[in-house]
């Protein structure tokens, strides 16, 4: 009796210090006394982007002011699918950041999320987003764990000039995959560049096959009552694979580079060594403002469709709040991610003052086309803010965005989709540097490879 | 007078306190992750919820990855290759360097810069000259004796022995060094007598040098592969372990498992089935050491 | 006798030997100033180029103007400048955790060895069999949730220093010396009545500059090598040395910048060897046959 007694005031004495250390570490981060929340921004700008930083800067300090209880601290961390498990782990990241939809789900399920739903709710701007949009980070209960910020489908980019010295017209880019091929092909021909490229590292790869897939009306995942399963060893992708290796053996368009991650394959479109490839129309910004391309010579299409069943893959990035911040901290981060991220599209002095600054120093682009996150009259009513500032050549996006409105839009493998990326990277780059690469059997033995992690995920 | 106070005033406390940091360093950070990592070998956990014990599961999970055997394959085929590229250049080298009346200081400064660059940089430098365009430096030089373009690290094939060819080249000069050292140790009236039997100065090489080399080629031959079973720097930064898995050595499994899955038990069971097999060769590599330590 | 090699000096008389050697040497000389001087001229020459240069003409010699503000840029910009601070901080930290562990320990060890002292020397020796990366994974966690200290070291510098003085082959070769030592030194200071303080700091200390140098040298060689384990418990842009900032920024700027950025980070390591190239070659043969 008295043991037992003494367990379990030993015991409730172990809880209460618990509870104390927790209490007081949160408090000594996250909130004092007067009420004051810290929190950790992430993507903060580096200094070799000394505009963006300084617009940062800024914004921190109008933030601030505004909200007196709320202090800001930066941080350059920004999401890098190399680290994100470990840094999940460490617990180091900020209270807020940027991570693609690719991970949503995924983080969802393992409770890697912190639950915003309340806040989204009664907050202005967050009430406002586009149901279908706000999908990509609810649970099955419609709970929500993020804030998308921003949204794009994908497109295919290529180099006008290219396009002009190999004799095509930069008015009328490839529709097809045999019409990308033959493009590809003329350009490689006539000035020795590369026709078509592909990104095919850290994801990438798996990411770009993905999006060709879902243009020849395939599919990569079952999802059959939260069983999934590989659903790719099929006609689509296998067409997909089989332009993409003759387009690389056949026809030697592809150039001779094969391992690209999105910034690298990025930095060589922007040299002028690229006629085509898969991306995001956002893709412009890095490739005019820090990577040296003109951007008159980029051109902006819808992707090739090779199937009446075929859709564009849709992307883009969510604000994730850190599960082990605070409720005060996670409503503060809520309301600077949408001070910072949204209210330029819905607040008219935002949108200027945001538009006047990048088309002032030139090195942000004004006016580039994306996926709306709000209602289509709010739409209007941005474009016609930033009319004025606008310092795209808006000419060159009319491919893609005459039909952006027509597109069956997807979304990516729900299930464990960073990892099915992984394995079907080995794919794509087994097509461009085997030739002798026996394209079924390459799909055989990756979808086993696939449902065994999906078993598992 | 207890046996506690003759230990405190024979400065039993004293001693304590010296040995304090490495007893707190070692015990933190090399013996207790070690004794960590054998228990978590047998465990599955991801951080957040408590760790659960799963027996041999994890080792069976590792041993059926298709990954493990590429893995093996690719890190073998390095070990080979380095061998082929990277053994016999540096003993050659300090040989003939050994045999220099003046400039040996010049010569082993030479082989030695590479060494001193630091890996990252020179890997992020080779991969600017591996640029497969025809307008890539090591294209332009090939180009220059009639040969290539080559697809360096953009083919399957040819990533591998590229990857080498720039480690051998990192390496080569610390192993040239070591050999130097250990010439200096060869008994030269054994070169005395085998010139009064007539023997020819390749002769030489073959019947006195060498062999008295044996034990530092064999530790330098052991420390070369315990080193390749750990390359993890150069195809993380070439070729991310493409193309097509054909650079994917065991360690980059190994921080695929822990730091990409998050899967930290299979890595760790893999942590343990390679230090098996390092602690062979490396027990190996003791053994002789001390062998050449009392010769 | 020292200066007789494999080749006598009869042998050297004879012209084809002499030819053989002669251009044998010029050959060899050659090969090795390419191989080794090579790329640190054309990094030098890359680092003041335009960037449109590297990549149309990576051998041509000189075009246009050199660009020196590259240097400058990247230095800020970049920030390959804090990064080096970083590496160097880093360095100083491994140093002095890796001397003050080799030294007291090897002290304990060797000359005051407690009745216990087998038993950590048996559990030293048995990490060297235990090659570092194999604990990567479980040190990792170690670190996040450090065990008695309690907390993470994540994003600290401790978490590099720490681990770094772990290294077993320090505290067993400073052992080794100091054993090595006269004994008799020991003994009449013992019979002095000198504590086993001042025995360290007035007689041990000053009698190991040489091991003292051993281990500083590779302590501080291996920080400026170190890749994966700063990358790991670094995710901090600001905090990080070059051998992981270098990499991350990589695919965002020129590559005239970059190689101005590399550029910057090989000139200390060359410096320093080149000054003292008789300690990191007597080193490189005297060690590197030693550690695994």
């Amino acid at each position: 009796m008295l043991t037992t007694r003494r367990t379990t005031g030993v015991v409730a004495a172990l809880v209460m210090l618990g509870a104390t250390a927790c209490s007081s570490e949160s408090g000594a981060e996250g909130t004092k006394a007067d009420g004051t929340v810290t929190i950790k921004v992430g993507q903060k700008p580096t200094p070799d982007q000394a505009a963006a930083l300084k617009t940062w800067t800024d914004r921190v300090a109008e933030f601030e002011k505004a909200n007196p209880k709320i202090k800001i601290e930066g941080s350059e961390y920004g999401y890098d699918v190399q680290t994100f498990q470990a840094d999940l782990a460490a617990g180091t990241l900020p209270t807020v950041v940027a991570i693609p939809y690719t991970d949503v789900q995924g983080l969802i399920e393992r409770k890697q999320l912190a639950d915003i739903t309340d806040v989204v709710k009664a907050s202005p701007i967050g009430s406002k987003i586009n149901p279908e949009v706000l999908k990509t980070v609810q649970d099955s209960s419609g709970k929500i764990f993020g804030l998308p910020v921003q949204a794009y489908t994908m497109s295919l980019n290529y180099n006008r000039a290219l396009f002009k010295q190999a004799g095509l017209d930069p008015d009328k880019p490839p529709t097809t995959w045999e019409e990308v091929r033959t493009d590809a092909k003329a350009i490689a021909d006539k000035t020795g560049k590369a026709g078509y490229s592909m990104m095919t590292t850290n994801n990438t790869g798996g990411w770009i096959l993905t999006t060709m897939t879902y243009t020849y009306g395939g599919k990569i995942e079952n999802v059959d009552g939260g069983k999934a399963s590989a659903a790719f060893n099929d006609a689509p992708m296998k067409n997909a694979l089989t332009a993409l290796h003759e387009m690389r053996w056949t026809d030697n368009a592809m150039g001779s580079n094969f391992l690209f991650n999105q910034k690298q394959l990025q930095q060589e479109f922007a040299g002028g060594k690229i006629g085509m490839y898969i991306g995001t129309p956002g893709d412009y910004r890095d490739e005019v403002t820090t990577m040296g391309a003109k951007g008159e010579d980029i051109g902006v299409a819808p992707l090739p469709l090779n199937s009446p069943d075929g859709g564009t893959l849709t992307g883009g990035a969510v604000q994730m709040f850190n599960p082990k911040a605070s409720k005060e901290q996670v409503e503060a981060a809520v309301k600077w991610a949408e001070f910072f991220w949204l209210e330029k599209f819905t607040d008219q002095d935002h949108a200027v003052t945001d538009a006047k600054a990048a088309n002032a120093d030139k090195v942000h682009s004004v006016g580039l086309p994306m996926l709306w996150l709000f209602d289509e009259a709010s739409q209007q009513q941005y474009n016609a803010w930033i009319k004025p500032y606008v310092n795209t050549v808006q000419a060159n996006f009319t491919p893609y965005t005459s039909k952006a409105s027509s597109l069956k839009l997807m979304i990516e493998p729900p299930v464990a989709g960073q990892k099915v990326y992984a394995n079907l990277d080995t794919v794509v780059q087994t097509v461009l540097t085997k030739k002798d690469t026996d394209i079924g059997k390459l799909l055989t033995d990756s979808s086993k490879a696939v449902d065994g992690l999906l078993a598992n995920p | 007078m207890t046996r506690t106070a003759r230990w405190i005033r024979n400065g039993g406390i004293s001693t304590l306190v010296f040995l304090i940091p490495t007893l707190l360093v070692f015990g933190l950070f090399s013996w207790w992750p070690i004794a960590r990592g054998l228990v978590l070998a047998f465990q599955q956990t991801n951080l957040v919820e408590p760790a659960q014990w799963v027996g041999f599961g994890n080792f069976r999970k590792v041993l059926a990855d298709p990954l493990l055997l590429t893995a093996v394959r690719n890190t073998a085929w390095f070990a080979l290759l380095a061998l082929v590229f990277g053994y016999p250049a540096p003993l050659a080298l300090a040989v003939f360097v050994r045999e220099l009346r003046r400039g040996r200081a010049l010569f082993s400064v030479l082989a030695y810069l590479p060494v001193v660059l630091p890996p990252v940089v020179a890997i992020l430098l080779w991969r600017v000259f591996y640029d497969a365009s025809d307008d890539g430096l090591f294209n332009t030089l090939a180009r220059g004796i009639g040969l290539g373009p080559f697809q360096w690290l953009q083919d399957a094939h040819s990533a591998m022995p590229s990857i080498v060819l720039e480690a051998t080249w990192a390496n080569a000069g610390s192993t040239m060094i070591i050999y130097l050292a250990a010439l200096s140790g060869v008994r030269t009236d054994l070169y005395e007598a085998a010139e009064i039997d007539g023997a020819s100065i390749w002769r030489r090489v073959v019947h006195v040098t060498l062999p008295q080399l044996r034990t530092i080629l064999m530790i330098t031959l052991l420390l070369q592969i315990i080193g390749t079973f750990q390359v993890f720097t150069e195809p993380f930064l070439f070729t991310g372990g493409g193309p097509a898995n054909a650079t994917t050595t065991i360690l980059m499994l190994l921080y695929n498992y822990a730091f990409i899955n998050g899967d930290y038990g299979g890595a760790t069971a893999l942590s343990v089935l390679l230090a098996l097999f390092l602690g062979l060769l490396s027990l190996l590599y003791f053994r002789l050491t001390r062998r050449w330590g009392t010769t | 006798m020292s200066d007789r090699g494999i080749i006598s000096p009869a042998d050297r008389s004879r012209p084809l030997v002499r030819w053989t050697l002669g251009s044998g040497q010029v050959v060899i000389l050659v090969l090795l100033a390419l191989a080794g001087l090579g790329p640190i001229l054309w990094l030098a020459k890359a680092a003041i180029s335009q960037p449109g240069d590297i990549a149309s003409n990576p051998l041509g010699l000189w075009s246009g103007q050199p660009q020196w503000q590259n240097i400058e840029t990247a230095w800020t910009r970049l920030r390959v400048g804090p990064a080096l601070i970083n590496t160097v901080w880093i360095a100083l930290g491994n140093w002095a955790v890796s001397v003050l562990v080799a030294t007291t320990g090897g002290y304990a060890l060797a000359i005051l060895r407690p009745g216990y002292a087998k038993f950590v020397n048996g559990a030293l020796l048995a990490t060297l069999f235990i090659p570092g990366v194999i604990s990567l994974v479980p040190l990792y966690l170690t670190v996040i949730d450090v065990p008695i200290i309690g907390g993470s070291l994540i994003n600290t510098y401790w978490a590099i220093w720490l681990p770094a003085g772990a290294s077993a082959f320090n505290v067993i070769i400073t052992g080794r010396f100091f054993a090595n030592l006269p004994a008799e030194l020991f003994e009449a200071a013992k019979i002095d009545g000198v504590g086993n303080f001042r025995m360290f700091t007035s007689l041990v200390l000053p009698l190991s500059g040489p091991i003292i140098g051993v281990v500083s040298l590779l302590s501080i060689i291996a920080a400026w090598r170190e890749f994966l384990w700063p990358k790991l418990v670094l995710p901090d842009r600001t905090k990080q040395p070059l051998s992981v900032m270098l990499p991350s920024i990589r695919d965002n700027v020129q590559v005239n910048l970059f190689m101005a950025g590399l550029l910057i980070s090989v000139v200390l390591p060359i410096v320093i060897f080149l000054l003292f190239q008789r300690y990191f070659i007597r080193g490189a043969g005297l060690a590197g046959g030693i550690k695994g």
